[in-house]
């Protein structure tokens, strides 16, 4: 783990920004055109061609989604389709169970993770088929 | 009671987000929709700030971990924010139920390619 990690750090390049300016040009298009976050397009993307681990590119989606999240939320928030009760109430769940996914994502192996991401592609594949 | 279904789905977006880098609004929106009455826009309001504030946990876990790569965030999120505000916009000139079923379809082919490729390779390494 450690060795994988110091290996993509020296290759973060030129051309490694500008791949990740791609994924996030495409994540971003397609999320915001079928109104999703992007992370479900962004995570194997990343895995594919940053080469990053499946720990860290899921790591670092999680960080795209803060970004992405805090400005569509704004857009939302002064538009006026908000209700802060609703709000608190998901984010205080969400806070805990964030905390105990990301833990146990430290725990799982990179083909678990796999596995169970691909099942939730599936999932929304399926929801997004039938019921657009 | 509709607030304890509030933390309810929370607490499962969270653990998904958390657990897979996504942000949750896939299962909080209709959740909202579905189980606590709100429209869809409100909805999907409601969902981008919950996933603010509960990636904010996960983000801290996986900063401890070292895992999230700062420099690649910093080069995916402005293109993302960009090209999202693009791609929501053009959703409001289209048709949107042909774009969701293609959404759908990519989806499916691309996530049983990586089931099998997976399955496949946890079969040859045990």
């Amino acid at each position: 783990m450690a060795l994988s990690a110091s290996a993509t750090q020296a290759s973060f390049s030129a051309k490694t920004f500008l791949t990740a300016a791609v994924i996030g040009a495409f994540g971003g298009f397609l999320g915001g055109l079928v109104g999703v976050g992007g992370g479900i397009i962004m995570v194997p993307l990343m895995v594919s061609y940053l080469r990053l681990t499946q720990h860290q590119a899921i790591a670092t989606s999680l960080g795209v989604v803060l970004i992405v999240g805090t400005s569509g939320a704004s857009v939302y928030l002064t538009r006026g389709d908000w209700d802060w009760l609703t709000v608190i109430g998901l984010a205080a769940g969400g806070i805990v169970g964030a905390y105990i996914g990301a833990r146990a994502m430290a725990r799982l192996s990179g083909d678990r993770l796999r596995l169970i991401f691909s099942i939730v592609m599936l999932c929304v594949g399926t929801k997004f088929l039938f019921f657009p | 009671m509709d607030f304890v279904i509030t933390l309810g789905l929370g607490l499962f977006a969270g653990t998904l987000a958390g657990l897979l880098g996504i942000g949750g609004g896939i299962v909080m929106v209709p959740g909202m929709v579905l189980m606590l009455g709100l429209d869809q826009h409100t909805a999907q309001g409601i969902s981008l700030g919950a996933m603010t504030v509960l990636s904010l946990s996960g983000c801290y876990v996986q900063i401890k971990q070292k895992n999230l790569k700062i420099p690649i965030v910093i080069w995916i999120a402005p293109v993302a924010v960009v090209f999202g505000l693009l791609g929501a916009y053009v959703a409001g000139k289209i048709e949107s139920y042909t774009l969701g079923r293609l959404f759908g379809a990519f989806l499916l082919i691309n996530g049983s390619q990586m089931l099998f490729r997976t399955v496949r390779k946890m079969r040859t390494s045990v």
